[in-house]
């Protein structure tokens, strides 16, 4: 029965994959411009070399022989070369991936636990000053954008504090001796970025989890725990957080699904040399063959995500029985 | 629960403080090295194929040319010439090399290397699928052949008046031990990560386009007086706010701000910010494509607004802008004005006929052409007063106002300039689009070719004015050309000036060139834009900077800059630890640690009383 239930959840899942590689081929294909249109402009490329280039990259093509060489590279996992990088699509997300995925993990550590921390707390002092302080910085913090709270935060704890590098992954010119002087060093450049993309996912979670815990004090359990003369803070660990962790395990799972692309201006504030980056930068150069790579990555995040959380949901709610 | 919670919060609390940098060891002067800013990184090392201008940042310091610009002077110098000279007919030039030039790997340079450089163009000369970018350079060349191991002969079938610019100084000489056992499309494909070139600096590890760091290691061969500096390193900046605090900060050691940031940089001592009158063109453009069998039509294809087509309405354009006003407001003082078609960069090169600025003489060149009476349009949602004929033709023309970062000034100067050409009675319909689009629309195939009446762009010539004058040629039509225009005289001047050696002659071709572009106006010449570069006086010195206001970002700053600090040289470093802490703070105030931090004591303190209320309430 369950096997059932995952079986189809995963055709589902392949299903939205394909429908996204259609989309994203006639979207970027509808885009006007084209990438041999600009390099004739921007950098006075000979016009003879631009339409040998044309051919080369494969866009004289009509657009439906182009779909479905489309079509067969990505079902053999070639993704095409990058018409700007002159290198293999996959490699050169390969080499991106994983900074992104470092920067999401540690704004996701860092808000989980500020989120739930944040929201157990104005949740048990509900109405109170507290409530309304922490209620209105995290929703005031959660409309803040990224670029802005990003340029706050580097040039007070970056410039006038000096505490924390402000740009990139590395610091520039050092030769790492070791390993660890260079995962320290990583480590340093991340505080910033990690802090101001995890700050903005801490107001929505802290929301979330206070909402979420309201709900169940008004359970009739609650009143029962109460009424057996328990302790307020055992009642809120043992019996309501419990249960708030379930519409909060669906958000970070869904969450961490959309962070891949939701770093882009987080990456782009600190010069983080992640996917959301490399979209911009594939967008401007309209480098199809690569932004077609991002996106894929991207919707493949998003819908593993769905799909590990409606998993995940199956298991930790055991009222919910799929047919 | 919660006191295992606050223990976790505690602990990270510790991690991070864990982190925080115990030394800012970013700081440049302790190890002589030049920090760049960039907004636009390299992306090809390969130098056969195109490369973008950021790609300069690499190649062109890695790789040599037999000619070079002398950037003081702007006088054309040998590279890795040392002489040339030239036939009496202008057709054959023999050109003596340097002895004694080691490419990076130690190999000896010598004339087979050359031959073979131009040798591998000219094969590809005829090949339309073979893109070598430099091909069009040596379209004048014969043939060229070795005389001795540091002499060749390059014998050309017409003269080129500025052969010494082109192709000696643009087509760089690499080492045929490492490209000749390709064939042309490998030399093509090749992603080059390890470029060999005899310039100043080489690449340090190997080239990758998506890093954000390159760092280029001094050469200590070069074959001239090597570099001081160690080693210079492009950073990348997605971010400008972000680019100028790392500057503050002393992260980066030169960068080009913009206009809003450069008064809190001009008020700091340890910076020293100049005006940089970079060779670029900023024009109106309009779309004058026309039938080549009837000149005066619009070509049946277009899809212009065929008013565009009389040089008289836009020439009134010219007349009713204030450039002065664009110059000082939208470009903050940093730029010319602009009339001629070669920007003033180019020095001797460009005319200068000063601006006119007379709305009442462009009213009257508009009513002469019969657009006397006027008549009430919204565009924009705004009710505008423009001019119309007895035709019933109305002078509403649409502009296209790229979006992209670079255009900002564009988009600035469009407000103003709607104003003043409102004022005369002509409309303006604003269609913002990004560069790429606009370039598809300039596009003579498709379902709708050049669709377009105006548009605001600029161009990047170099010193040498060709390049520029060829864009409005017949033939760059559905090439280069996005003003489409044709003039049978303005192309035979362009052929002259090719071929007129002689320096003074060919200067009167090419201002008759001008005045042409000038009078008939398929672009105007808005300004020519400078900019501002910041870099730093308190750690480097002996900064070059390109004939009087040009820019910092050259090959002769690389070279001579010095560090201030007392350098230590790169045996010693290792040893740097070794010297008493009190020196090295002398050295440099930056270092300071971050313990001097009251910010750090403050969460040491809270971490440490957390620990002991939180053991206090345990023994409870």
């Amino acid at each position: 029965m369950n096997l059932k239930y995952f079986l189809r959840k995963l055709i589902q899942s392949l299903i939205t994959i394909w429908i996204v590689l259609t989309i994203s081929f006639i979207l970027f294909r509808a885009m006007p411009g084209d990438p041999v249109s600009m390099f004739v402009k921007s950098d006075g490329m000979d016009p003879q070399v631009a339409k040998a280039l044309i051919k080369e990259y494969g866009l004289h093509l009509p657009l439906h022989s182009q779909y479905l060489v489309y079509i067969k590279e990505m079902l053999l996992g070639n993704f095409g070369q990058s018409f700007s990088f002159q290198k293999p699509v996959i490699e050169i997300i390969a080499q991106r991936l994983p900074n992104t995925i470092i920067l999401a993990l540690g704004a996701q550590i860092f808000s989980i636990i500020f989120g739930i921390l944040l929201g157990t707390i104005a949740a048990s002092n509900r109405g109170k000053k507290i409530d309304v302080l922490l209620l209105g910085s995290a929703l005031f913090i959660y409309a803040i954008p990224a670029f802005w709270l990003g340029i706050m935060l580097l040039s007070y704890f970056g410039v006038r504090l000096s505490l924390v590098p402000l740009f990139g992954m590395i610091t520039p010119g050092l030769n790492h001796m070791s390993k660890w002087e260079y995962f320290k060093d990583v480590s340093q450049h991340l505080i910033l970025p990690a802090m101001t993309f995890g700050l903005a996912i801490t107001g929505r979670y802290a929301m979330i989890m206070r909402g979420a815990l309201l709900d169940i004090f008004t359970e009739d359990y609650m009143i029962t725990a109460k009424a057996k003369g328990f302790d307020r803070k055992y009642i809120i660990r043992n019996h309501a957080l419990p249960n708030a962790m379930l519409p909060m395990v669906t958000v970070i799972a869904i969450s961490l699904g959309f962070v891949v692309a939701g770093a882009i201006q987080t990456e782009t504030v600190f010069s983080w040399p992640g996917i959301g980056t490399l979209t911009i930068k594939a967008l401007e150069l309209r480098d199809y063959p690569l932004l077609q790579g991002v996106f894929l990555i991207i919707s493949l995040c998003v819908i593993s995500a769905n799909f590990i959380a409606d998993i995940i949901y199956m298991y930790i709610d055991p009222r919910i029985k799929y047919e | 629960m919660g006191k295992r919670f606050l223990c976790f919060i505690l602990i990270i609390l510790l991690v991070f403080i864990g982190l925080i940098p115990m030394e800012v060891d970013s700081k440049s002067n302790v190890d002589n090295k030049l920090r760049l800013g960039i907004t636009s990184f390299p992306t090809n090392a390969n130098p056969w194929t195109q490369s973008k201008q950021a790609d300069n940042a690499l190649q062109g310091r890695v790789y040599s040319w037999l000619s070079r610009m002398n950037e003081r002077t702007l006088e054309l110098e040998g590279d890795l010439a040392e002489d040339w000279s030239v036939s009496e007919d202008g057709l054959i030039w023999t050109i003596k090399l340097r002895e004694g030039v080691l490419w990076h790997d130690g190999e000896k340079l010598d004339a087979d290397d050359v031959v073979f450089t131009y040798q591998t163009l000219l094969d590809s000369k005829d090949k339309e699928e073979l893109t070598f970018k430099r091909k069009k350079d040596v379209k004048e060349i014969e043939k060229i052949e070795k005389i001795n191991d540091y002499t060749v002969k390059i014998t050309n079938s017409v003269p080129k008046a500025y052969f010494v610019t082109e192709p000696l100084g643009t087509v760089r000489i690499v080492p045929e031990h490492i490209w000749g056992k390709m064939t042309l499309e490998e030399m093509l494909n090749f992603n080059n990560e390890k470029p060999i070139g005899t310039g100043p600096f080489k690449v340090k590890g190997s080239f990758n386009p998506q890093d954000n760091i390159l760092e280029l290691d001094r050469f200590d061969d070069y074959f001239e007086k090597a570099a001081n500096i160690d080693s210079m390193l492009y950073i990348l900046f997605e971010n400008k706010d972000t680019m100028f605090q790392a500057f503050k900060n002393g992260d980066i050691d030169l960068f080009q701000p913009s206009k809003t940031q450069v008064p809190q940089l001009e008020k700091d001592e340890k910076f020293k910010v100049v005006k940089v009158m970079l060779p670029k063109l900023t024009q109106l453009g309009f779309n004058v494509w026309s039938d080549p069998e009837n000149p005066k039509k619009q070509h049946p294809l277009s899809n212009g607004n065929p008013l565009l087509l009389n040089p008289k309405i836009r020439r009134a354009f010219d007349y009713a802008l204030d450039k002065q006003k664009l110059v000082d407001v939208v470009l903050g003082g940093v730029g010319d004005v602009g009339s001629t078609l070669v920007p003033t960069s180019s020095g001797k090169w460009h005319l200068d006929i000063p601006h006119e600025y007379n709305p009442e003489k462009a009213i009257e060149l508009l009513k002469g052409e019969g657009f006397t009476s006027f008549i009430t349009e919204k565009i924009g949602g705004r009710e505008v007063k423009v001019r119309t004929n007895d035709n019933g033709e109305k002078l509403i023309f649409r502009l296209a106002l790229l979006s992209n970062g670079y255009a900002w000034h564009y988009r600035e100067s469009m407000p103003f300039m709607t104003k003043w050409l409102e004022e005369v009675g002509i409309g303006l319909v604003i269609e913002p689009m990004d560069g790429s689009t606009l370039g598809e629309r300039m596009s003579l195939e498709g379902e709708n070719p050049c669709d377009f009446d105006l548009f605001i762009w600029g161009w990047t010539p170099g010193y040498e004015p060709s390049f520029i004058l060829s864009v409005l040629t017949t033939d760059q039509i559905g090439g280069r050309s996005d003003a489409m225009y044709s003039n049978a005289e303005y192309d035979e001047l362009y052929n002259l000036q090719m071929t007129q050696i002689n320096e003074k002659e060919r200067l009167e071709t090419i201002n008759k060139m001008q005045k042409i572009i000038l009078e008939e106006a398929p672009y105007i010449a808005l300004y020519y834009q400078g900019a501002y570069e910041a870099y730093r006086i308190d750690e480097f010195d002996g900064w070059v900077q390109r004939n009087g206001d040009g820019t910092v970002f050259n090959n002769e700053s690389y070279l001579e800059v010095v560090s201030k600090a007392p350098i230590q040289k790169s045996e010693d470093k290792n040893q740097e630890t070794d010297k008493p802490p009190s020196e090295q703070s002398q050295n440099n105030e930056a270092s300071r640690g971050a313990f001097s931090n009251p910010t750090i004591w403050a969460v040491i303190a809270i971490v440490v009383i957390g620990f002991i209320i939180l053991n206090k309430k345990e023994k409870r």
